[in-house]
C-alpha cells in the first residue's frame, strides 16, 4: 500500500514540475539602471538597419555558461594578453570568440563597438588582414607594395602592434576602423574599434592609450 | 497467504534484492561518470539519474530503447526495498539500532535529493561593478519576453518559455493586446549578416534587424562548458493585421522595439529571468592571485543588498565558502570574467530542502559508528575472554 | 644471537635513515653549497630554498636528481645545488650536462627531430663487464639524457614543432606533439633558470652591473634632456637603451623572484625578478644591493673563490634574517627535510619489511615476524615525520593533492596494518604494510616528476576546515578499503600456492578483512557526505555527479554491497575475499581513473603511462579474483583438510 502510495506521489510531483516548465508567466518587473548603452532612439521600429553602434551578428553566441560550474574558475585557456580599458567603455558580453568587448558612447547616441579576438595562426597575413578591414568599412583592396604606407608599427610592452585606420563608408553612414594586430605566441589578436567616423576621431587617443596597456598575462 | 503475494514480498524484502540494486547503482554511476566525457554533468543527470530508464540509441535508426535501469528506477526501488524489509521484519533489538539509524538516514538522504531534484533551482548573477540587478538568469533555459515598457518605473513582461515556443503555435494572453505567433523556433543556431553572405533566400523578418540576418540552425550542444544560442521568427498580429515578424535571439544582445496603440513595446529572446523583490548592486569586486603565479587565492564581492519596500538595505560580503542566505536563496561567489577584473558571477540557488541531507548525514554517520562500535567492542571481548 | 635479531636489524634501519639527516659540515676552503641551497627564493606562491628549486627542476627535466652520464660511475656534480649554481652563474659549463630527458624508447621521432647522432645516443661503456651487462639488457645501452648544447642546433626546428602542437587540445596531441610540447617546456625552464640571477651572454654580471651604475647618471639625464627636446648626449641615451634592453630580456625571461621586496614596502610577498628590480634602477638611481649579491655570489662561483663565495652568502642571509627570518627557518628545515628523503628511505625499509615478514612464514616466525614489525613500525614513524614537516612547511592538513594523498592513503594502510600486526602477531599486517607502503610511495614519486609537490591551493579549495575533513577522511577510506584488498590477496596467494593457511590464520584473515571493510565504509561514506556538505556551503549543491563525487560514491556502495552479501549469508569465506579484492580496482578507479577522465577514452589516452598502469593493475586484480574462484580442491592449503570456505 506504501509502495503505491509513493509512487502516487512521485508521479504527481513530476506531472506538476512538467507542467512548470510549460507555463506563461506574467508579472511587473522594476527597471534595473541600464548599464549597457542605451539604445539610439526609441522610434527605431520597423526599421531594416542595425540600429548604430549594435554589434556585428555574426558567429559569435551569447554568454556561455562560465566554466562547469563546480566552483571551478574560469579562466582564458594558455598563454593570452591582458590590458585596461578607460572606465568610459562600457563592458559587454562575451561571445565565444570574443576576448572582449566594449560598448564607447558618443555624443547624440552615437556608439561605437571595441572587440578584442584572438585566432590561431597568422590568419592569412598583414596583407589579407588590412584588405578585411579595409572592406568592412567599404573600401577596395589595396597592392601588397601599399602595405607600409597604409600600417604603421608601435610597441607596448614588449608586444610588436600593428595600427590600421581606415575610413570609409558602411550602411551609407562615414564610418571609421581602427585597428591593431598583435601576433602573440601564434596566435594573432585583433583589438578593432569600428564606429562612426566623428566618434572615432575623438576616440582616439584614448584608444592608443589603450593599446599600451596590453600585456602578456 | 496466497502463493503469488508471498513471492512478491519475499521479492521485494529480500537483501538479493538489495546487493543486485546496489551493484545496478555501482554500474549506473560508473558509465555515468564515463559519458560525461561525452554529454556533460548536465545532460548525464538527465539521461542517467533523473530518469526511470537509460535510453540509448540504436546506431544508425534513430530509435531509443531503455537500456539501464536509471536513477528513479533503482532509487525508488531501493527505497522501496529497505522500506518493506524495514517493515516486515521489524523487531526493534538495541544491537540493530545502529544498522536502523544508518538505513533512517539513507532513505531521508534519497528522499531529500529526489525533493532537491525536483524543488531546487540554480541560476546566475553576472554583476559589473556598480550594476545592480533584480534578477538572476538560468543556466540553459531561454524565455521570449514581451513588454510593456511604455512606463518609466517598470516593465510589464509575459514571458513565454522555450517548451511553448518549440510548439511553434500561437500564443495569446490576457495580458497582450495582439497575438504572438511562433514560425519557427531554432533550438540552437548561429547568425550573419546578409551582406557577408548574398545569394540567400528572402529573409523571414520583416522588422526589426532580422531582414539584414540570415539563421543558420546548428545541432543541439548537450556540453556544459559551451551553451545553446536559440533563435526564433516571431510574428506579432493585431485584430487590425500584421505588426511585422521579428527574428529574435540572445545573440542579438539587445531587445528589439515597437510601438501598437500608443505604447511602446519591446521583445527578446533571453536566458530566463528570475526576479526578487530586493536588488543586488555589486560594490567592489575583488580577486587576489599567489606571487608570481595565475592561481587565484580568494575572490569576493561586496554587494548591496536594497529590498524593495526599503526595510532592507545593507553590506554583505560573499566570498569562497562563505554565501549569502537571504529568503530562500542562496547567493555563492561561483567566479568571475577571466578578461574583465570587475565582473562576478554569483550562483543562486533556491533550495528549501538544503537542511535535510545535514540531517541525512548525522544519522548515517551516528549510525555506522554506533554498529561498528559494537562490533568492535564485541570482538575485544571475545578475544579477552579467549585469552 | 637471533634473540637480539629484531634489535639489531632496528638499529641498522635507524642508522640508514638518520645517516642522511645530518648534513656534514662543509670542509674549510670549499664552496658551502648547504648555505647556498638554503637561500629562499619565491616561485609559484611560495618562499622555498634553492635546493627545493634544483631539485624539482631537476626532476622536470630529467625525472631524477642525480645528474651524471651512464657510462661513468661518478656524478658531473655532488649535489643538486651545485648544479644549480652552475646553472644560474656558469650556465656554459651547464649546458653541458646532460639534463634534458628525451627518451629513445618513449618518442623515437623526437630524438631524430632533434638531430642526434648515434655516438651521442649509444654508450660506450669502458670496462667489459658493464659491456657485458649491456649486452644482456641488464644496464642501459643507449642514453636516455642529453646536454643542453647537444639539443641547442635543432632548437628553432623544436619551437616549430612545438607552436603546430600547441594549438591542438593537450587530450588530443599524438605520442609525438605531447613529447615535442614537453621537451619545450623542459628547455624554457631551463632557460628561464639562467635568466634569473644574471644574463646568461654577460661575461662578467658583476662588472656589467658597476659599469651601469656608472653610466646611470648620465644616461638619465640624457634620456630626460631627449623627452624635453634638449640637446642630450647620444652616446649615453644609446648605452641607457642597451641596458634596458638586456634587463627587460632579464625580466620576461627570468624564472626565480629572487630579490626581497624592499624593506619599506608594506607586502611581504611582493618578492621580484632579477630584470623588474634592475629595470627600476632608472627610477632608484643605484643598482639594487641584493642583485648585486647575487652578482658576487657568481663571480666568486665562476673565479672558484671559496672563501669569497661563502662570505656573500652569509652577508646576504643575515641582512635577509632581519625581516625574513620565519621563511628562513622554514627553508633551513625544508633543505633538511630534502636532504633526509624521508619517503625514499621509507621505501626501502617497507621493502625490507615485507620479505622479513614473508620470510617469518616459512622459518623463525617469532624473530623475523618482530623484526618486521619493528621495521614497519620504524618506516611509519618516518613518514609521519614527512608527512607532519610537510604540513608545518605548507600549513596546511595532510591531503592537498594527488601527491600528498599517496603518502596519506600508505600511511593510513600501514597505521591500520600495525594495529592488525599488534592483535595478531602473524605477519600478515607487515606482509600488506611492507606491499602497499612500498606501493604508495613509488607511485608518489612518479608523480612527484611535474615539479614542486607543495602547491598552492585553489581558492575553491582554500579552506582547511574541509581539507581536514572531508579530504582526510575520504582517503582514510580509500586507504582501508585498499588494505583489506592487499588482505584478501595475501589469502587468496597464500591459500592456492603454499600450504601454510591453516584455518585459524584463514579465520584470522577472514576477521581482519570484514573489520577493515566496516571501517572503510564508515570512512568512505562519512567522507563522501562531508564532501556533499562542504559542496553545499561552497556552490549550494549538495551533490552534482561530479566524477571525483561519483568515485567516491562508488567506493562507498561497494562496501555496502560486501557488507550486504555477507550479512544476508550471500557469500562466505572465499566469496568476502573476491569482493575486497574487487574493492581495489573500484578504489584504483576512483582514486586515479577519473583523473584520467578528462582524457577521456580517446585513442591518446591509452597512450598514457598512467592509463596503462591502471589497465595492468585492474588486470592483475581481475586475475586473482578469478583465482580465488578455483574450486577448492585446487587450494594447496585446503586441499588436504577444506576449511569452511
Amino acid at each position: 500500500m506504501l509502495r503505491i502510495t509513493t509512487i502516487m506521489l512521485a508521479a504527481t510531483v513530476l506531472h506538476l514540475t512538467g507542467c512548470r516548465d510549460r507555463e506563461i508567466t506574467a508579472y511587473r518587473a522594476p527597471k534595473d539602471p541600464v548599464s549597457t548603452p542605451p539604445m539610439a532612439q526609441a522610434g527605431m521600429a520597423n526599421t531594416n538597419d542595425l540600429p548604430p553602434g549594435h554589434p556585428a551578428i555574426g558567429p559569435d553566441s551569447t554568454p556561455a555558461e562560465p566554466g562547469a560550474m563546480t566552483g571551478s574558475v574560469p579562466t582564458a585557456e594558455g598563454d593570452a594578453l591582458v590590458w585596461t580599458a578607460p572606465a568610459s567603455w562600457t563592458p559587454k558580453a562575451l561571445g565565444s570568440m570574443r576576448k572582449g568587448s566594449y560598448a564607447i558612447a558618443g555624443d547624440g547616441g552615437a556608439a561605437g563597438d571595441l572587440s578584442i579576438l584572438a585566432f590561431p595562426g597568422d590568419t592569412g597575413g598583414l596583407f589579407a588582414n588590412v584588405n578585411r578591414w579595409r572592406g568592412q568599412v567599404g573600401l577596395g583592396p589595396i597592392e601588397v607594395g601599399q602595405i607600409e604606407a597604409n600600417t604603421q608599427n608601435i610597441e607596448a610592452n614588449g608586444l610588436k602592434i600593428v595600427l590600421v585606420d581606415v575610413t570609409g563608408t558602411a550602411s551609407g553612414v562615414s564610418t571609421t576602423l581602427i585597428g591593431a594586430i598583435v601576433p602573440y605566441n601564434g596566435q594573432t589578436w585583433f583589438f578593432k574599434l569600428l564606429g562612426p567616423a566623428e566618434l572615432v576621431a575623438k576616440e582616439k587617443p584614448a584608444f592608443r592609450e589603450f593599446l599600451q596597456t596590453i600585456k602578456p598575462r | 497467504m496466497h502463493a503469488v503475494v508471498r513471492q512478491f514480498r519475499d521479492f521485494f524484502v529480500s537483501i538479493r534484492l538489495t546487493v543486485a540494486l546496489l551493484i545496478l547503482s555501482m554500474i549506473l554511476v560508473f558509465w555515468a561518470t564515463l559519458a560525461q566525457v561525452e554529454l556533460g554533468v548536465w545532460g548525464v543527470q538527465q539521461k542517467f539519474f533523473h530518469s526511470f530508464f537509460v535510453l540509448q540509441e540504436i546506431p544508425h535508426t534513430g530509435i531509443s530503447v531503455p537500456a539501464f535501469p536509471g536513477g528513479y528506477f533503482i532509487g525508488g526501488l531501493l527505497l522501496i526495498n529497505l522500506l518493506a524489509a524495514h517493515i516486515y521484519r521489524f523487531r526493534f533489538e538495541w544491537r540493530k539500532a545502529g544498522i536502523l539509524l544508518t538505513h533512517a538516514g539513507l532513505i531521508l538522504l534519497l528522499l531529500g535529493e529526489l525533493f532537491t531534484g525536483l524543488m531546487s533551482r540554480e541560476s546566475l548573477m553576472r554583476l559589473n561593478e556598480g550594476e545592480t540587478k533584480h534578477y538572476s538568469e538560468s543556466y540553459r533555459q531561454f524565455e521570449l519576453a514581451v513588454m510593456d515598457i511604455t512606463d518609466p518605473k517598470f516593465n510589464d513582461v509575459v514571458a513565454i518559455p522555450e517548451a511553448v515556443l518549440g510548439d511553434a503555435g500561437i500564443v495569446q494572453h490576457p495580458k497582450l493586446p495582439f497575438q504572438v505567433r511562433i514560425h519557427q523556433y531554432y533550438p540552437n543556431a548561429s547568425m550573419q549578416m546578409r551582406t557577408q553572405t548574398p545569394g540567400l533566400a528572402p529573409p523571414g523578418a520583416t522588422a526589426g534587424i532580422g531582414p539584414n540576418i540570415t539563421v543558420m540552425p546548428l545541432a543541439l550542444n548537450v556540453k556544459d562548458s559551451e551553451g545553446n544560442t536559440p533563435a526564433a521568427l516571431v510574428e506579432m498580429i493585431a485584430p487590425e493585421g500584421t505588426l511585422g515578424t521579428w527574428l529574435v535571439s540572445p545573440v542579438l544582445g539587445q531587445p528589439q522595439t515597437f510601438a501598437y496603440q500608443g505604447r511602446t513595446w519591446e521583445i527578446d529572446l533571453r536566458p530566463q529571468r528570475y526576479y526578487q523583490p530586493y536588488a543586488v548592486q555589486l560594490l567592489k569586486f575583488s580577486h587576489d592571485v599567489y606571487a608570481g603565479t595565475d592561481i587565484p587565492k580568494n575572490f569576493s564581492s561586496r554587494i548591496r543588498l536594497t529590498t524593495d519596500d526599503h526595510h532592507e538595505d545593507r553590506e554583505v560580503l560573499i566570498y569562497m565558502n562563505n554565501p549569502l542566505r537571504y529568503a530562500g536563496l542562496t547567493f555563492y561567489q561561483a567566479g568571475f570574467d577571466p578578461n574583465n577584473d570587475r565582473n562576478s558571477i554569483l550562483q543562486v540557488v533556491r533550495n528549501p530542502n538544503w537542511v535535510m541531507p545535514y540531517i541525512a548525514c548525522v544519522m548515517m554517520g551516528f549510525g555506522l559508528v554506533i554498529q561498528f562500535g559494537i562490533h568492535l567492542f564485541g570482538f575485544f571481548r571475545k578475544r579477552s575472554a579467549a585469552a | 644471537m637471533k634473540k637480539y635479531l629484531p634489535l639489531i636489524v632496528l638499529l641498522l634501519g635507524a642508522y640508514s635513515v638518520a645517516s642522511n639527516l645530518f648534513i656534514p659540515a662543509t670542509p674549510a676552503g670549499s664552496f658551502d653549497l648547504t648555505a647556498f641551497g638554503r637561500l629562499p627564493v619565491l616561485v609559484n606562491g611560495r618562499i622555498k630554498p634553492l635546493d627545493t628549486v634544483a631539485r624539482t627542476s631537476l626532476l622536470v627535466l630529467q625525472n631524477r636528481q642525480r645528474v651524471g652520464d651512464p657510462a661513468s660511475k661518478e656524478p658531473l656534480v655532488a649535489s643538486p645545488a651545485e648544479w644549480l649554481a652552475d646553472v644560474l652563474f656558469a650556465p656554459a659549463k651547464a649546458d653541458n650536462y646532460p639534463t634534458f630527458r628525451l627518451s629513445l624508447a618513449e618518442s623515437p621521432e623526437l630524438v631524430t627531430l632533434m638531430g642526434l647522432t648515434d655516438k651521442q645516443i649509444n654508450i660506450s661503456y669502458s670496462s667489459a663487464m658493464m659491456r657485458a651487462l649491456a649486452f644482456a639488457d641488464f644496464v642501459p645501452k643507449v642514453r636516455s639524457r642529453f646536454s643542453f648544447n647537444q639539443i641547442a642546433p635543432k632548437l628553432a626546428e623544436l619551437d616549430r614543432q612545438a607552436q603546430l602542437a600547441e594549438p591542438v587540445e593537450p587530450q588530443l596531441r599524438t605520442p609525438f606533439q605531447k613529447a615535442v610540447v614537453q621537451l619545450r617546456e623542459r628547455v624554457m625552464l631551463y632557460q628561464q633558470l639562467k635568466h634569473s640571477l644574471q644574463l646568461p651572454d654577460s661575461p662578467d654580471f658583476v662588472s656589467e652591473l658597476g659599469k651601469f651604475q656608472q653610466a646611470l647618471p648620465a644616461g638619465v639625464e640624457a634620456v630626460r634632456a631627449r623627452q624635453k627636446n634638449e640637446p642630450y648626449n647620444e652616446t649615453a641615451f644609446k648605452v641607457m637603451i642597451e641596458m634596458a634592453k638586456r634587463y627587460e630580456v632579464m625580466e620576461s625571461m627570468g624564472y626565480l623572484l629572487a630579490i626581497p621586496p624592499a624593506d619599506n614596502d608594506p607586502n611581504p610577498s611582493a618578492w621580484k625578478k632579477t630584470g623588474s628590480a634592475l629595470l627600476e634602477t632608472f627610477a632608484t638611481g643605484s643598482v639594487n644591493p641584493n642583485v648585486m649579491a647575487y652578482a658576487l655570489l657568481g663571480h666568486a662561483w665562476r673565479e672558484k673563490q671559496p672563501g669569497q663565495f661563502n662570505e656573500v652568502v652569509h652577508l646576504y642571509r643575515d641582512q635577509l634574517a632581519r625581516r625574513f627570518a620565519t621563511p628562513l627557518q622554514k627553508s633551513d628545515i625544508e633543505t633538511r627535510f630534502n636532504a633526509a628523503e624521508p619517503f625514499y628511505k621509507s621505501m626501502t625499509l617497507y621493502a625490507a619489511a615485507f620479505f622479513l615478514a614473508i620470510f617469518s612464514w616459512l622459518k623463525w616466525p617469532d624473530t623475523l615476524g618482530r623484526s618486521a614489525f619493528y621495521l614497519t613500525l620504524l618506516a611509519f614513524v618516518v613518514t609521519t615525520a614527512g608527512i607532519a614537516t610537510r604540513m608545518w612547511l605548507e600549513g596546511r592538513p595532510p591531503v592537498t593533492n594527488l601527491y600528498s594523498s599517496a603518502l596519506f592513503v600508505g600511511w593510513g594502510s600501514v597505521g591500520l596494518c600495525l594495529i592488525l600486526e599488534k592483535i595478531y602477531r602473524n605477519g600478515v599486517g607487515s606482509v600488506a604494510a611492507g606491499m602497499i607502503g612500498f606501493a604508495t610511495l613509488l607511485i608518489a614519486h612518479h608523480l612527484s616528476l611535474s615539479g614542486d609537490t607543495l602547491e598552492m591551493m585553489r581558492a575553491v579549495l582554500d579552506t582547511n576546515l574541509w581539507l581536514a575533513t572531508h579530504v582526510v577522511v575520504v582517503t582514510t577510506g580509500y586507504a582501508a578499503t585498499f588494505l583489506a584488498g592487499f588482505l584478501a590477496i595475501i589469502y587468496v596467494l597464500r591459500g592456492v600456492l603454499t600450504k601454510s593457511l591453516e584455518k585459524s590464520t584463514a579465520d584470522s584473515l577472514a576477521r581482519m578483512v570484514y573489520g577493515i571493510v566496516c571501517f572503510a565504509t564508515l570512512c568512505s561514506l562519512v567522507g563522501t557526505v562531508l564532501g556533499g556538505i562542504w559542496a553545499d556551503q561552497s556552490w549550494g549543491r549538495f551533490w552534482g555527479w561530479d566524477p571525483k563525487e561519483n568515485g567516491a560514491l562508488i567506493i562507498v556502495i561497494w562496501n555496502a554491497v560486501i557488507l550486504h552479501c555477507r550479512w544476508g549469508g550471500l557469500v562466505r569465506q572465499r566469496g568476502l575475499m573476491a569482493l575486497a579484492i574487487f574493492g581495489n580496482v573500484v578504489t584504483s578507479w576512483s582514486w586515479f581513473g577519473v583523473n584520467m577522465l578528462g582524457v577521456g577514452l580517446h585513442s591518446y589516452g591509452f597512450m598514457d603511462s598512467a592509463f596503462y598502469w591502471l589497465v595492468a593493475f585492474v588486470s592483475s586484480q581481475l586475475a586473482l579474483i578469478a583465482l580465488s574462484g578455483l574450486p577448492l580442491e585446487k587450494w594447496r592449503s585446503f586441499r588436504v583438510r577444506p576449511a569452511s570456505a
